[in-house]
């Protein structure tokens, strides 16, 4: 039975004006979330993923930005269309975000534990003493060491990796119901990476929050999430559960993805295949699919016409041409491609 | 069965998929520059009234019948109106016309004191920098005793040195105000070291004056201009304030800080001969500070789009 | 064999900051590269790696320790093979965005080696620009361009040519794609490689990415607070780690397969990396290490032959 969707990006369009012209940033993106899931957001730089998922909390700088179309329903709510009351009250307590870069969202200024407060008193009536306990037990929660002496510090006396994991307890403060971390280890070690996505699976568990994770990292991704969606110059292009988009991706671009990262796990003999060209200026909008360019398999009608989503597979679905009756020859092509396991 | 026809489906060759690729139009520095400064109504503005003024001062003073210095004792103290535009002083010259030969003494005292402030500041403010250590030292220590004395009062006693004139107060304020110039060069010299293209390029074994002229120089332009914009509008008011404590021009020359002078001792009877220079002199000023604010923001990268 | 390129004796970096601090960021480093291999160097923040990839290029003066390049030691060179040497070693910055002057124009980016070198005349250094962006798939016509207006794989690209102008022998490649997309980092490999078969490049290869460290590399070497704690050929390293700090480091990365990703057991290190001003006797590693013991805090620094080429700073093996 279809579970009740937490959240639901429909129709989303966003552009920015620019001195050199209007850059469409994301064109008609749709994603949901189900409670307590794990969706990764995956795509490249200009591939409108932090974009997207900016607009949820109007994180938007409108200007240059404009959202011209499309609704971002929280639980049935439209957050485009509610009251900026309303959204406060929503961000932070029901849905938190955490980004890429803790120094800069991290007021340098006030110590780490009023920070958390802060937060805390925002969103709950509860007095001074409460709010001490509470930052206490989040800073336990994310596994900061000496909680009383950090509370009392400032960001800048923290490490990177620290630093993120204030963030999340800043962010998990109100026990929200959806998460979401954009980019949250790019800039840290990756021991230190591994440290933070374990926290995050934790607290995933014990507090069923749905996560949103944004990255361009497709191993992180493979041991936290639940579904995938692959983005693209603005355009959802694959999106599916995670083992099907790693084992069986349908999108050539995906594939493509997959095999141009190498793996540990790899034969060290195996050469990486790469993807040609670079990703597109999306100042002028391509009439036909943005990866034509790119894509070894693409057709005449991909430089023309945008192609309707398909559905190869149950829970999968497909922004590509090769998956129309009439692209039998070159559909088959890509699935005799060599396929290194 | 699929709704289109067949030939859709034929794969793309090479060269069809290459004409996709669209790139951004090529924009050079300079010209992105212009754009952004262009967007700026206060700058602007600033611009056409310097231009305005600019070409007044070159054209203003043939617009009128009289010299500027030509003495008139029975048109003393006219008020501004159809004879005298702007009327006229105690000894019957024209005031309009004294206002625009003025405007060229202090515009190129403005000018040319800020363009030599700026040749020896930055050099000054390279070498502080690019050396560093016991000479950086040394130059900053030297700067910070010269900041220390106000500017006003080093100009003061240089011109009570040299003769006054033109030529010697363009002097004088070349010598004492390259601080700010200086300091800011340095400053900048000092980020442009760390940065990997410079750190590269030493790397390969360029000389130093290599660096100084191809990576330094070129880097330095927007943040000098910037300054240079302030510098003449200072240059125009130090020179407005020795000509009013009678160290600047010398008549029968007239300069703005000339006219102002004379303006504030018949500031009770005859308040046009104050107002009208003050209103030129600060409309000036204005319009350098609101040039100068707006270039640094279209030069600022981070404010690129 | 292969002749050794440049060796490392002994290297030390230190940086003297206020208040007397001293931070070290390179300790005693003994190290061979080999001619046209590719010497990975992988660590994290802190670990001195590019530091150490400076060193060797000359932009930072050696505190102490011998760069011979050549069997020539380098403090020892005349200028002229101080030319020379700074001819025939090249680096490529990880930031494409700032490694390039924003006031030059291609050819002038490119030129500048060959220029400063003083080599061939001024038509010759034209063609040798043409050729040079032909070899790193950029087209010709590019020549009067500005970097801003280029991506940032096609920036590296510019890097890479610039280091290329003056036909170098060894190039220190200082994380070159840690900031690009994932799918152009491929393509910048890709062409690291091929050019090294092309030419006849060595490089030192310095990376925190140990996927594509191990893609790229012939030999690894592992750095954790200014040492090599452990050094191999790429197989054994990543079949056969044992160094705690390497088991652990390799045990954190995820791979991009769910299946696998699943199954993978982690060798938790809990604990920061220590500040790089505060040194402890003994091994650095031992304050997060799950198997330190009391012996640590008197190990000896050096590397230790394990066999198969194989070399670990570690009191296990001492």
């Amino acid at each position: 039975m279809p579970e009740e969707k937490l959240l639901e990006v429909k129709n989303l369009t966003i552009s920015f004006h620019t001195f050199a012209g209007d850059v469409s940033a994301v064109r008609n993106v749709d994603f949901d979330l189900r409670p307590g899931e794990v969706i990764a957001i995956v795509g490249e730089s200009g591939s409108g993923k932090s974009v997207s998922t900016q607009a949820i909390l109007g994180l938007t700088p409108i200007p240059p930005g404009e959202i011209k179309s499309g609704e971002i329903l929280f639980k049935g709510e439209n957050l485009l269309a509610c009251s900026a009351k309303r959204l406060s009250e929503v961000s932070g307590s029901r849905i938190s975000m955490i980004f890429q870069d803790p120094m800069t969202s991290l007021n340098p200024t006030m110590k780490v534990g009023n920070q958390i407060r802060e937060i805390l008193h925002q969103h709950a009536r509860m007095t001074r003493g409460q709010s001490a306990e509470r930052a206490m037990e989040l800073m336990n929660l994310v596994g900061i060491p000496e909680p009383k002496v950090r509370l009392g510090q400032y960001p800048h006396e923290f490490s990177g990796g620290m630093r993120q994991r204030a963030m999340i307890a800043m962010a998990m403060a109100n026990r929200p119901e959806v998460l979401i971390a954009d980019e949250p280890t790019t800039a840290l070690d990756v021991t230190i990476q591994s440290q933070i996505f374990r926290l995050l699976r934790e607290l995933q568990r014990d507090f069923h929050t749905a996560i949103i994770l944004i990255t361009h990292d497709l191993g992180v991704v493979a041991g936290m999430a639940d579904r995938i969606v692959v983005m693209y110059a603005g355009k959802v292009m694959e999106e599916g559960t995670t083992d099907q988009v790693y084992y069986r991706p349908h999108h050539p671009y995906t594939a493509g993805l997959l095999q141009a990262v190498p793996s540990l796990a790899d034969d060290a003999r195996k050469k990486l295949r790469t993807i040609e060209g670079t990703p597109p200026f999306l100042l002028h909008v391509p009439a036909g699919c943005p990866f034509a360019e790119r894509c070894e398999y693409s057709m005449r009608i991909c430089k023309e016409k945008e192609p309707p989503y398909f559905h190869p597979e149950a829970g999968n679905r497909v922004f590509c041409w090769l998956y129309d009756d009439g692209a039998s020859a070159q559909r088959a092509r890509f699935d005799a491609r060599e396929v290194a396991q | 069965m699929s709704e289109l026809p067949q030939e859709m489906f034929i794969p793309l060759d090479r060269a069809e998929k290459a004409g996709l690729k669209t790139e951004t139009e090529t924009i050079a520095f300079w010209s992105d520059v212009w754009r952004r400064f262009r967007r700026n109504k206060a700058g602007m503005a600033g611009v056409i009234i310097i231009i305005l003024f600019v070409l007044l001062a070159l054209i203003g003073p043939s617009l009128v019948p009289y010299t500027f210095n030509k003495i008139d004792l029975h048109s003393t103290y006219i008020h501004p109106g159809r004879a005298h535009w702007f009327g006229t002083d105690l000894l019957g010259r024209d005031i309009w016309a004294q206002l625009w030969i003025g405007a060229r003494v202090s515009l190129l005292i403005g000018v040319v004191s800020a363009l030599s402030q700026m040749v020896i500041g930055t050099i000054v403010g390279s070498i502080s920098g690019i050396y560093g250590g016991k000479v950086d030292m040394i130059i900053m220590r030297a700067v910070d005793i010269l900041i220390a004395v106000p500017f006003l009062i080093w100009v003061s006693l240089f011109m009570l040195v040299l003769k006054p004139g033109i030529q010697s107060i363009i002097l004088a304020f070349s010598i004492t105000e390259w601080k700010g110039m200086a300091r800011l060069v340095r400053g900048e010299v000092l980020r442009l070291k760390e940065t990997e293209y410079v750190l590269a390029s030493k790397g390969m074994g360029a000389s130093t004056w290599r660096l100084m002229t191809k990576h330094f120089f070129p880097n330095l332009l927007p943040v000098v201009t910037v300054s240079m914009t302030f510098q003449v509008t200072s240059a125009i008011f130090g020179e407005a304030f020795l000509s009013y404590i009678g160290l600047g021009i010398q008549p029968p020359l007239t300069s703005w800080g000339v006219l102002i002078a004379a303006g504030i001792n018949e500031m009770r009877y005859y308040t046009y001969m104050l107002f009208i220079p003050a209103i030129f002199i600060s409309l000036t000023m204005l319009s350098l500070q609101l040039i100068g604010d707006s270039l640094r923001d279209a030069t600022d990268p981070k404010l690129r789009q | 064999m292969k002749e050794k390129i440049l060796e490392l004796r002994h290297l030390q970096k230190h940086f003297h900051l206020s208040r007397g601090r001293i931070l070290k960021a390179v300790e005693d480093i003994d190290l061979d590269i080999f001619e046209g291999e590719t010497f990975g160097l992988v660590g994290e923040s802190g670990c001195g790696k590019s530091t150490l990839g400076r060193t060797i290029k000359g932009i930072y003066e050696p505190t102490a320790g011998q760069i011979v390049y050549q069997g020539k030691d380098t403090a020892h060179m005349d200028a002229q093979e101080r030319k020379l040497y700074r001819r025939d070693l090249q680096i490529i910055f990880q930031d494409p965005y700032s490694s390039l002057n924003p006031r030059m124009t291609v050819k002038e980016l490119i030129a500048e080696g060959l220029e400063i070198h003083g080599l061939g005349t001024r038509k010759e250094q034209e063609e040798r620009v043409f050729e040079t962006l032909k070899l790193v798939g950029l087209s010709p016509e590019y020549v009067t361009r500005f970097a801003h207006e280029f991506s940032g794989g096609q920036r590296q690209r510019l890097a890479i040519a610039r280091a290329l102008a003056v036909r170098p022998r060894f190039i220190v490649c200082d994380e070159p794609i840690s900031a690009l997309d994932v799918s152009i980092q491929g393509q910048i490999v890709n062409l690291i490689k091929d050019l090294q078969r092309e030419l006849g490049l060595t490089y030192l290869f310095i990376a925190h990415d140990l996927s594509m460290v191990k893609y790229i590399s012939d030999r690894v070497g592992v750095m954790y607070l200014g040492r090599l704690v452990e050094v191999a050929d790429k197989a054994e390293l990543f079949a056969n780690p044992q160094h705690p700090y390497t088991q652990a480091l390799l045990s954190s990365i995820p791979i991009p397969n769910p299946n696998i990703e699943r199954e993978r057991k982690e060798i938790p290190i809990e604990g920061e990396i220590p500040s790089p001003l505060e040194r402890i006797p003994g091994c650095s590693f031992k304050t997060r290490c799950p198997f330190a013991v009391a012996k640590c805090d008197t190990m000896a620094y050096e590397l230790r032959d394990v066999g198969n080429r194989h070399f670990v700073m570690c009191t296990k093996f001492q």
